[in-house]
C-alpha cells in the first residue's frame, strides 16, 4: 500500500512539474504569445478610447475592426485569437 | 478591465490601455460540444428526485461520486461491521449498497431487479426438492428469457413483423442482459449441482454485488457465492486492497486517459457517417481504427475497474480481457475478448445445442446460431446481427481453414484476424445499416482520398494518390494538425495493444510505473473533464 501511495504521490509531482515547468511553454515562445503581443502594441499605439475585441476563433475570423471602427466611430483593435493554429 | 501590454511593450514602458471591449464567447459551440450530460448517460440515467432535487449524486465507476464518496464509504462500512457485528450484517450493508448503486441510475426498476432475484431463488429451492426438476428449470429460464426479452426486444420483434407498428417505448433496465444471464446460469447449476440452493443472503449479494452488477463480468455463482458466504469476507486484508485498488487505478486510467481520447476521434467519423456525411478512405479509417481501440480500452477499463473493486472487497473474479488483439486467430481471440460471455456462451448455448460433436454441417451451423445470438444480446438491432453473423462466419472459415491447410503463421494469423474484428467492428458501431456502409465504402476508398495541403505540401508525392485540401472535416477537431494529432495517438494506442503485455500479466514493477505514468492524468481528467462519458458496455 506504501508504495501504490508513493506512485500515486510521483505521478502527482512528475505532472504538476512537467505542465509547469517543460510542457506549457508554447503559449510564451510560440505564435500565440506573438499574435497577442501585436495586438497589444496596436492597442498601446493607438492613443485615447479604443474598441479592443477579445474573443476566441470568432475575433480574427469573423470581425472586421476595419469595418467596426468606422461604424462605431472608434478606432478598433481586433485581438481575438484562434487558439486552433491548424 | 484593462490589457497590460507584455514582451516588446512592456520593456517600452507602455502603460495599461483603456478599452471598451466586445468579449464574443461561442457560447453555442461550447456547450454543443461539451454537453454536460452526454446522450448515452440520459438514456440510463433517470435519477430519483423529489422536487427537482437529485437525492443521489450520478455514479459509475469513474465518476468522482463514486470514487470519492460511495467507494469509501462502502469499504469502511463493510469491514467496520464486519469487525463490530459479524459477517452476515456486513453482507447486508454490502447489498444495500449495491441496491443503492443501482437505484440512483433508475429507481423505477430496482423493484423488477428485486423481484426477479426472488422469483429465482423462489424457483431454485422448488428445483431442488421436487420431482419435476426439468419443469422448473424450464420455467426459470423462460421467466428470465421474458424478461429480458419484452424489455430489450420487444419493440425490435415487433417491428420485424409489423414494420408500421408504433413504437412500445419500454425503458431498457440497466444490466438486465448481465442479470438474466447470471440467474440463468445459477438455475442451471443448482439444477446440475443437486447441492441445492445457497442462503438468500449471498445469493442476493452475488446478483447486486456492484462490481460486476452493472456490465459483468458474467461470474460462475459457484465461485463467488462461497466467496461471499466466507466468514472472513468482512475481514480487511492489506494486501487485497492495495492489489484491488492498484487495478482499480490503473482501469480508470485506461478509461479516462485513453479510451475516451478515442471514443472522441472515433465519435466525429461514425457522428458524420451517421448525418449522410460521406467519409474519405482515411477519415474512415482512422474513426474504425480509434473504435477498435475506444471498445478495447473502454471494455478492458471496466473489467479491471470491476476485478479491482471487488478484490478490494476480498472477492476474486475470473480475468474477463486477456489482450485480444494479440489473438493469432479468431477463435483465440474469443477467448481472450469478454472471456466469462464467451464461457457463458459456449457453456449454455453451444455445447447444449450440439457444440462440435455432431459432425461439420452442425457444428458450423452451431457457431452460426451462438454468434447470431451473441450479437442480438448486444442490442436489439440488426447491425448487432450483422456483427454476430460476420462473426459466426469468421469462426466457420477458421475452422474449415484449419481442418484443410493447418494454421497460419502466428504474425499473419494475428494480422488477418486484427483485419476482421476491426472491420466488423463498423457495423458494431454504426448507427444504420446506411452509415455502415458509408464507413465500408469509405475505407475502401470509393469516396476517394485526400490529405490535409499542408502534409501534402511536405511530401508532394503523396499528391498522387490523395487530393490535398485545407482541412478533413469528419477527422479530429477538422483542422490542419488533426491528422498529425491523430495518427500520433493511434500509434501509441496501437503500439500498446500490440506490444505490452495487459496488466494482469505485468510485473510488479511494471503496474507501479503504470501508475506512475497514468494516475496524475486520470485525476486531471476525472475532475476536469466536460462530461462524463459513459462505459460503451453499460448500454448492453
Amino acid at each position: 500500500m506504501r508504495r501504490l501511495l508513493l506512485c500515486c504521490a510521483a505521478s502527482i509531482i512528475l505532472h504538476v512539474t512537467a505542465f509547469a515547468w517543460v510542457l506549457d511553454r508554447p503559449l510564451s515562445l510560440g505564435a500565440l504569445r506573438t499574435r497577442i503581443e501585436a495586438s497589444l502594441n496596436l492597442g498601446v499605439a493607438i492613443r485615447g478610447p479604443k474598441l479592443v475585441i477579445l474573443a476566441g476563433s470568432n475575433g480574427p475570423y469573423s470581425h472586421r475592426c476595419a469595418v467596426i471602427g468606422k461604424l462605431v466611430g472608434v478606432p478598433c483593435v481586433n485581438a481575438g485569437i484562434a487558439v486552433g493554429i491548424g | 478591465m484593462t490589457l497590460r501590454p507584455t514582451g516588446a511593450a512592456a520593456k517600452r514602458g507602455a502603460s495599461a490601455v483603456p478599452e471598451i471591449l466586445i468579449c464574443n464567447i461561442n457560447i453555442l459551440t461550447v456547450s454543443q460540444k461539451y454537453s454536460v450530460n452526454h446522450p448515452d448517460e440520459q438514456h440510463f440515467n433517470q435519477p430519483l428526485t423529489i422536487f427537482g432535487v437529485r437525492l443521489l449524486p450520478f455514479m459509475m465507476f469513474h465518476t468522482t461520486a463514486f470514487v470519492c464518496a460511495f467507494l469509501p464509504a462502502c469499504l469502511a462500512g463493510f469491514f467496520a461491521i464486519g469487525r463490530l457485528l459479524g459477517p452476515t450484517p456486513a453482507l447486508l450493508w454490502l447489498l444495500v449498497a449495491s441496491l443503492l448503486f443501482y437505484a440512483q441510475w433508475n429507481p423505477v426498476h430496482l423493484p423488477l431487479l428485486i423481484g426477479s432475484m426472488g422469483a429465482n431463488y423462489a424457483i431454485a429451492r422448488r428445483l431442488t426438492r421436487s420431482r419435476h426438476r426439468t419443469a422448473w428449470l424450464i420455467l426459470g429460464v423462460l421467466l428470465n428469457l421474458g424478461i429480458l426479452g419484452w424489455f430489450k426486444y420487444a419493440d425490435f420483434l415487433l417491428h420485424v413483423v409489423w414494420p408500421a407498428a408504433p413504437v412500445l417505448g419500454i425503458a431498457l433496465p440497466l444490466a438486465i442482459s448481465f442479470v438474466t444471464f447470471q440467474q440463468i446460469m445459477f438455475l442451471v447449476d443448482t439444477a446440475r449441482d443437486q447441492t441445492g440452493p445457497p442462503g438468500a443472503l449471498p445469493y442476493a449479494a452475488f446478483v447486486t454485488f456492484f462490481p460486476h452488477l452493472i456490465a459483468g463480468p458474467i461470474v460462475h455463482p459457484a465461485e463467488v457465492i462461497p466467496q461471499l458466504a466466507d466468514p472472513a469476507v468482512a475481514r480487511p486484508r492489506l494486501g487485497n486492497l492495495s492489489d484491488g485498488l492498484l487495478i482499480f487505478l490503473l482501469g480508470l486510467g485506461k478509461k479516462l486517459v485513453l479510451a475516451d481520447m478515442f471514443g472522441g476521434f472515433a465519435d466525429i467519423g461514425f457522428n458524420a457517417a451517421a448525418n449522410g456525411i460521406s467519409l474519405t478512405f482515411f477519415e474512415a479509417w482512422y474513426a474504425t481504427l480509434a473504435y477498435a481501440l475506444q471498445i478495447y480500452f473502454d471494455f478492458s477499463a471496466y473489467s479491471d475497474m470491476a476485478l479491482g473493486l471487488a478484490r478490494m472487497l476480498n472477492i476474486h473474479f475470473p480475468l474477463n480481457f486477456d489482450s485480444p488483439y494479440q489473438a493469432t486467430d479468431i477463435a483465440e481471440f474469443w477467448r481472450r475478448w469478454h472471456i466469462t460471455l464467451g464461457t457463458f456462451l459456449r457453456n449454455y448455448l453451444y455445447i447444449p445445442l450440439g457444440g462440435n460433436r455432431m459432425g461439420g454441417w452442425r457444428q458450423s451451423g452451431n457457431l452460426a446460431a451462438t454468434m447470431l445470438l451473441a450479437g442480438l444480446w448486444h442490442g436489439a438491432a440488426w447491425n448487432f446481427v450483422l456483427w454476430g453473423g460476420l462473426h459466426g462466419a469468421f469462426l466457420i472459415v477458421h475452422r474449415l481453414y484449419r481442418q484443410q491447410f493447418g494454421p497460419l503463421p502466428s504474425r499473419l494469423g494475428q494480422a488477418m484476424t486484427l483485419l476482421t474484428v476491426v472491420v466488423a467492428w463498423v457495423p458494431f458501431r454504426a448507427a444504420s445499416f446506411a452509415a455502415t456502409q458509408d464507413v465500408l465504402a469509405g475505407m475502401a476508398g470509393l469516396h476517394g482520398i485526400t490529405l490535409p495541403r499542408m502534409i501534402v505540401s511536405y511530401l508532394p508525392i503523396l499528391a498522387l494518390v490523395a487530393e490535398p485540401v485545407s482541412v478533413m472535416p469528419s477527422l479530429g477537431d477538422a483542422r490542419t494538425l488533426s491528422m498529425p494529432e491523430a495518427s500520433a495517438c493511434l500509434l501509441l494506442g496501437w503500439l500498446i495493444v500490440l506490444t505490452l503485455p495487459n496488466l494482469h500479466r505485468m510485473a510488479e514493477r511494471s503496474r507501479h510505473w503504470a501508475l506512475v505514468a497514468s494516475f496524475a492524468l486520470s485525476v486531471q481528467a476525472m475532475f476536469f473533464r466536460p462530461h462524463i462519458v459513459p462505459f460503451l458496455y453499460f448500454q448492453f
